[in-house]
C-alpha cells in the first residue's frame, strides 16, 4: 500500500503529469502520421528522456505508444493509409466503413476497444507478470517458429477474394524479407552491390508505400474515382458503442487475450498481435462473409489486441529485462540508461517505479478517450480540405516519415518503389496487406527454421519434441488441413446418405 | 493497367525463376545444411506454383478483359501524366534534398504537385512553403529528424 | 538527365553557399553542428554511450552534436554512412569490432583505411553462460564437456553470426585446444534473444557480456561461468578466464569515435583533445562503470594500430569458426 502511494506521488508530480499531458498529444501526432510508427516514436523519445528521471521518462514512453497505437487507426478510417503497422490489417475495412458513410462508428469503435484492450492489457500486467514472464521464456526457436506459421496463416484467412492472390502477396512480402544480410546466414543477399539494401527492406517506408503511396497514385490516376471527399461532419462517435461492447464481448475478450498474450511473447508486439486476432475475429465470427465488407466486428476485436499487446510486452521486459517487442527493446535501455535494471531486483528494489509504470499505462488508456475524441475531431476537420490540398501535403508528410525511419533518402526510394508494386498489385486484384506480414513474419520465419534445423541435427521431429511446439505445431497442421478434412468429411457424409 | 491472370502468373514464373537462380549462387558455409539460399529458392518455387495456378485461372477464361487492359483513365494523357508527376516528385526529393536543402525541395514537392492538381499559383506556392516549413520545425527542431539545410546550413 | 539537373542545382547552391559563407569570417572547427552517426539502435549500448560522449563534446566545443542512428545489416548499414560521409568534419560515428569482421564475413569491403580513427574510448568483455538448471557447473566442467563430445552440445552465438559475442567464445575455444568449426552453432539475433533461448533449453552455453545478462542472473536463471578478460567486472562474481581455466583471454566488444577518411587535420587535433578531456571527466567515468562499460583509451597512430590488429584477430577467429571467406 505504502509503495503505491509512493508511486502515486511519482505520477502526481506536476512535471511528470505535464511530461503525459504532452506525450499524450505527441503520440496522437506521430500515430496519425503515415511514415512515423509507435516504435518511431520511442525512438525519437530517446534523446529527449536521455535527461529526465526515470518515471517522466517512462511515461512518456508508455503514454505515448499507448496514443499513437490508437491514433494509427485515424488515417486509416479516413484515407485508407495506416498511421502505424499495428493498423494495417483492418485499414480496409475501416476505410469501408468510412465510405459507407458509418466513419464515427468505426472511429468510435476503435477507440472504445483501444482503451479497454489497453486497460486490460494493464491489468495482466499488474497481476500475473512473473507468471506469464516464466511461461514467455520457455519459448525456444520450436515455439516460434510455429507461432510465426500460424501468423502466415492469418493473411491467407483474412483475404477478402482470391486467397490464392492472397498467398502470391504473402510469399512477396516473405522474398522483399530476405533482402538484406540475414542474422541467421550472415549473407548479403539481393543487395545488387548497394549499402543501404544491406540493412533490408526497411518496414515503415514499405508500409507507406504501398498503401499511401498507392492512393496517391490511384488519386492521380482518376481524381473523381478513387477518393470521394473525407465524411467532414461525424456524428457522436460514442453513440452505439455500448450495444457493440454487449454484442461482441466474446471477441472483446479473446482480442484482449490475443493480443497480452502475443505481446508478452518476446519478439512479437502489437503489429502481429492485430493480424491474428483479426483473423481469428472472421474465423469465429457468427458472419465472417460480412469481414472486408465494412464490417465492425473485426475492429472491436483487433483494435483492443493490439493496445493490450502494448502493456503484455512489458511483461517478460519488467520481469527479465527482455523486450516483449520493440518498443520494450528501447525503453529497457532507456532505463538501463537511468541506472534502472528491469529484472527480478525491480520488484525489491524499485517498487514505486514498477507501480509508477503501472499507473502510466492506467492514465494513458484513460487519457486516451478525450485525447482520443479531440484527435478525430480535428482530424476530420483537417483532412475535409481539398483533395488537391490535402494530397500534396500527405506526401510531404511520407516523405518525411520515411526519411526519418532511418535518417536517409534510401527510405523515399524505398517507399516509391513499393508504391507503384502496390498499384499494380491492387489493380490486379492482389491485397497489399499480406505482404506487409510477409515483411513482418519473414526473418523469423526464416530465422527460427534454419536455427530449430541446427538444434535438430536436421531432424524434422525436432519440431515437435517440445509439449508446447508440438501443440502448436498440431494446430498449425490442423488448420492447413481443415479444408481438406472438411472436404472428405463431406463426401463421406454425401456418400452414406446416398447409400 | 490490368493484366489477365494468365500473363501476370507467367511474370510471376519468370521471376521465380530468377529468385531461384540467383538465390542458388549464394554460398552456404561448411557444416550448415539451410544456408542462405535455402529460404529464397523454397519461396521461390512456392511462387511458382501459385503462378501456374493464376495462368490456369486466367486461361481457364475466370478473369476478364483481353490480356492487358488500361482502366479508362489512363488511355488519356493526363493519367499518366500525374503518375510521372508523383513519381517526379519522390524521385527528385531523393535526388535534391541534399544540394538544395529541405526547405526548398519540399515547397518544389508539394507546390509543383499542388499545380499540377490545378490549385492556383500562388496559393500553391505560399501552401508549399508553409508546409516546408511547418514539417520543418516539427519534425527537425522537435523530433531531432536531421533534415538537410543545404545552402542554408550554417544561417539557420 | 537527374545528373545535369543535380549539377544545376548544385552549383546553384554553391553560389547561394558562398555568399552566405563570405559574411562571417572563417571562424574555427567545429562552427556548425556535427553529426555523430551511430551504427546501432537507439537504446542500445552503442547509442547510450555516443549520447553521452555526443553531449560532453557539445559542452567542451560549444556546437551541437546531434547523434543519428543508421541501423540495419549489423552495422554495415551505419559503418559505411560513417565511411561515406564528406570529410569535412561536420559527421563522425561512433564505431565498433564489427568494422573489422566484414570483409572476412563477405559482407562488405570496409577496412580501417576508410576511416580517420580518432580515439577508443570503451571494451566491454564478453562472458559465457549456462541456464541455471545445467549440469555444468563451472567454466572447467564446460571446457572437458565440450572437449569429451563435439557434437552433443548446441552453442548460441550471442550476437548475429561471427559478431563480437561469437568471436570472443571462439577465441576462448581457440586458447583452450578445441576447433570452434567442429560445433553447432546457433545463430541468435543479439544477447537478449540469445539468453531467453539459453533459458529455454534451446542451446546449453551463451556468450553474452555481464551487463546484458544482469537481470536473468538476478532471477537466478542463468549462471556466468567467466568473463573474458584479464580482470574480474566490478558487481559480478564471474572468475576471470585465467583463474576459471587458466587461459588468458581478452575478448570483447570496443566502441571508438572516428570519422571519413580525410577529415582535416584541426578538426581531428579539436575533436581528440575534447574527446581526451571527456574520457577523463568524473561525469563520463561515473556513467561508464556505473552502467557496466569499460573504459579504454587509445587515440590516433595507436588506435589506428588497435584497429589494424583488431581486424587481423577477427580474421583468425572466424577462419577458426569456419565462417571467413578468403
Amino acid at each position: 500500500m505504502e509503495t503505491i502511494l509512493a508511486a502515486f506521488a511519482l505520477i502526481l508530480d506536476p512535471q511528470v503529469l505535464w511530461v503525459i499531458l504532452a506525450s499524450a498529444f505527441f503520440g496522437m501526432f506521430v500515430g496519425s502520421m503515415p511514415g512515423l510508427s509507435a516504435t518511431m516514436a520511442t525512438a525519437l523519445l530517446v534523446p529527449v528522456t536521455f535527461f529526465m528521471g526515470p518515471v517522466p521518462a517512462i511515461a512518456a514512453i508508455v503514454t505515448t505508444t499507448a496514443m499513437a497505437i490508437f491514433a494509427g487507426d485515424i488515417p486509416g478510417c479516413f484515407l485508407r493509409i495506416p498511421g502505424t503497422p499495428a493498423s494495417a490489417a483492418y485499414t480496409d475495412e475501416a476505410y469501408m466503413m468510412t465510405r459507407r458513410g458509418r466513419g464515427e462508428l468505426a472511429l468510435g469503435a476503435a477507440l472504445v476497444f483501444s482503451v479497454i484492450g489497453g486497460v486490460f492489457g494493464t491489468i495482466v500486467l499488474m497481476s500475473f507478470a512473473p507468471t506469464l514472464a516464466d511461461f514467455a521464456l520457455r519459448f525456444s526457436s520450436f515455439e516460434y517458429f510455429w507461432m510465426a506459421l500460424l501468423g502466415l496463416t492469418c493473411a491467407v484467412i483474412i483475404s477478402p477474394q482470391s486467397q490464392l492472390k492472397g498467398v502470391v502477396s504473402l510469399i512477396l512480402g516473405l522474398m522483399i524479407s530476405c533482402i538484406g544480410i540475414g542474422v541467421a546466414t550472415g549473407y548479403p543477399r539481393f543487395t545488387f552491390g548497394y549499402f543501404e539494401l544491406t540493412g533490408g527492406v526497411p518496414l515503415i517506408p514499405a508500409l507507406v508505400g504501398m498503401f499511401a503511396v498507392s492512393e496517391i497514385l490511384r488519386y492521380v490516376v482518376a481524381p473523381r474515382l478513387a477518393a470521394p471527399p473525407v465524411q467532414a461532419r461525424l456524428g457522436n462517435i460514442f453513440t452505439g458503442q455500448l450495444g457493440l461492447i454487449r454484442t461482441y464481448r466474446k471477441g472483446l475478450l479473446r482480442g484482449s487475450v490475443i493480443g497480452t498474450l502475443i505481446g508478452a511473447m518476446p519478439g512479437a508486439g502489437a503489429d502481429i498481435a492485430a493480424w491474428v486476432s483479426y483473423a481469428t475475429s472472421k474465423k469465429f465470427s457468427r458472419e465472417p462473409e460480412k469481414f472486408g465488407t465494412g464490417h465492425v466486428e473485426g475492429i472491436v476485436e483487433a483494435g483492443a489486441a493490439n493496445n493490450a499487446a502494448l502493456g503484455g510486452a512489458w511483461i517478460p521486459a519488467l520481469v527479465f529485462g527482455i523486450p516483449g517487442d520493440s518498443i520494450t527493446a528501447i525503453a529497457i535501455g532507456v532505463l538501463f540508461m537511468k541506472g534502472v535494471n528491469p529484472g527480478p531486483t525491480i520488484f525489491m528494489n524499485n517498487p514505486e517505479l514498477l507501480y509508477a509504470v503501472f499507473l502510466s499505462f492506467i492514465f494513458a488508456n484513460l487519457l486516451m478517450l478525450p485525447v482520443g475524441w479531440l484527435a478525430i475531431k480535428s482530424a476530420g476537420r483537417l483532412l475535409s480540405v481539398r483533395r488537391e490540398v490535402l494530397m500534396p501535403i500527405i506526401l510531404l508528410f511520407c516523405i518525411v516519415g520515411a526519411f526519418a525511419t532511418n535518417n536517409t533518402v534510401f527510405g523515399v526510394t524505398t517507399m516509391l518503389v513499393m508504391g507503384v508494386i502496390a498499384y499494380l498489385l491492387e489493380e490486379n486484384g492482389f491485397p497489399v496487406a499480406p505482404i506487409i506480414l510477409g515483411l513482418v513474419l519473414g526473418s523469423m520465419v526464416e530465422e527460427t527454421f534454419i536455427s530449430s534445423m541446427q538444434k535438430a541435427d536436421g531432424n524434422i521431429l525436432g519440431f515437435f519434441s517440445r509439449p508446447i511446439a508440438g501443440t502448436l505445431g498440431a494446430v498449425t497442421v490442423l488448420i492447413w488441413l481443415s479444408p481438406l478434412l472438411l472436404w472428405l468429411w463431406r463426401r463421406r457424409r454425401a456418400a452414406g446418405a446416398s447409400a | 493497367m490490368r493484366f489477365n491472370d494468365a500473363v501476370f502468373g507467367a511474370v510471376l514464373i519468370a521471376f521465380a525463376a530468377y529468385v531461384f537462380i540467383a538465390a542458388s549462387g549464394f554460398p552456404t558455409a561448411a557444416g550448415v545444411a539451410y544456408g542462405p539460399g535455402f529460404f529464397p529458392r523454397l519461396l521461390a518455387c512456392l511462387l511458382a506454383v501459385c503462378g501456374l495456378g493464376l495462368v490456369a485461372n486466367g486461361l481457364r477464361g475466370l478473369s476478364p478483359g483481353g490480356w492487358v487492359s488500361l482502366s479508362p483513365a489512363l488511355r488519356e494523357p493526363q493519367g499518366w501524366f500525374g503518375i510521372a508527376i508523383v513519381l517526379g516528385a519522390l524521385l527528385g526529393y531523393s535526388w535534391l534534398d541534399d544540394v538544395l536543402g529541405y526547405h526548398l525541395t519540399a515547397t518544389l514537392v508539394v507546390s509543383g504537385f499542388m499545380l499540377f492538381l490545378k490549385v492556383r499559383p500562388l496559393p500553391a506556392l505560399a501552401l508549399g512553403l508553409a508546409a516546408a516549413i511547418l514539417t520543418y520545425l516539427i519534425f527537425a527542431r522537435i523530433l531531432l529528424v536531421p533534415l538537410p539545410l543545404g545552402p542554408l546550413t550554417g544561417l539557420i | 538527365m537527374f545528373k545535369t539537373w543535380k549539377s544545376v542545382a548544385l552549383a546553384a547552391s554553391a553560389a547561394i553557399g558562398l555568399a552566405a559563407l563570405a559574411g562571417p569570417a572563417q571562424a574555427a572547427w567545429p562552427e556548425r553542428p556535427v553529426t555523430v552517426i551511430v551504427p546501432w539502435a537507439a537504446g542500445g549500448g552503442t547509442d547510450a554511450t555516443a549520447r553521452m560522449i555526443a553531449k560532453l563534446l557539445q559542452d567542451e566545443l560549444k556546437q551541437p552534436f546531434n547523434v543519428v542512428n543508421r541501423t540495419g545489416g549489423g552495422g554495415v548499414v551505419g559503418h559505411s554512412a560513417i565511411a561515406q560521409a564528406p570529410a569535412d568534419g561536420y559527421t563522425i560515428g561512433v564505431i565498433t569490432i564489427e568494422i573489422g569482421t566484414y570483409r572476412w564475413l563477405g559482407q562488405s569491403d570496409l577496412k580501417t583505411a576508410d576511416y580517420t580513427p580518432i580515439a577508443l574510448y570503451n571494451f566491454d568483455p564478453g562472458a559465457l553462460f549456462v541456464a541455471a538448471n545445467s549440469p555444468i557447473k563451472n567454466a572447467k566442467e564446460a571446457l572437458d564437456a565440450l572437449k569429451a563430445d563435439q557434437k552433443k552440445f548446441k552453442l548460441a552465438s550471442g550476437s548475429s553470426i561471427g559478431g563480437a559475442w561469437h568471436m570472443a567464445f571462439g577465441s576462448l575455444m581457440l586458447k583452450a585446444g578445441l576447433k570452434p568449426d567442429q560445433y553447432t552453432w546457433i545463430p541468435s539475433q543479439g544477447a537478449a534473444p540469445a539468453l531467453q533461448e539459453l533459458v529455454a533449453g534451446g542451446t546449453d552455453f551463451a556468450p553474452a557480456s555481464l551487463p546484458e545478462a544482469k537481470s536473468l542472473l538476478d532471477a537466478g536463471k542463468l549462471r556466468s561461468l567467466m568473463v573474458f578478460d584479464t580482470k574480474r567486472t566490478p558487481g559480478y562474481d564471474a572468475p576471470t578466464s585465467m583463474e576459471a581455466v587458466g587461459q588468458e583471454v581478452k575478448a570483447g566488444a570496443w566502441r571508438g569515435v572516428a570519422g571519413p577518411k580525410g577529415m582535416p587535420k584541426e578538426a581531428v587535433e579539436t575533436l581528440t583533445r575534447a574527446l581526451e578531456k571527456a574520457h577523463k571527466s568524473a561525469e563520463f567515468r561515473d556513467f561508464m562503470t556505473s552502467r557496466g562499460f569499460g573504459l579504454e583509451w587509445a587515440a590516433g597512430a595507436d588506435f589506428v594500430k588497435f584497429m589494424e590488429q583488431s581486424e587481423a584477430d577477427c580474421g583468425t577467429v572466424l577462419k577458426a569458426i569456419g565462417l571467413a571467406k578468403n
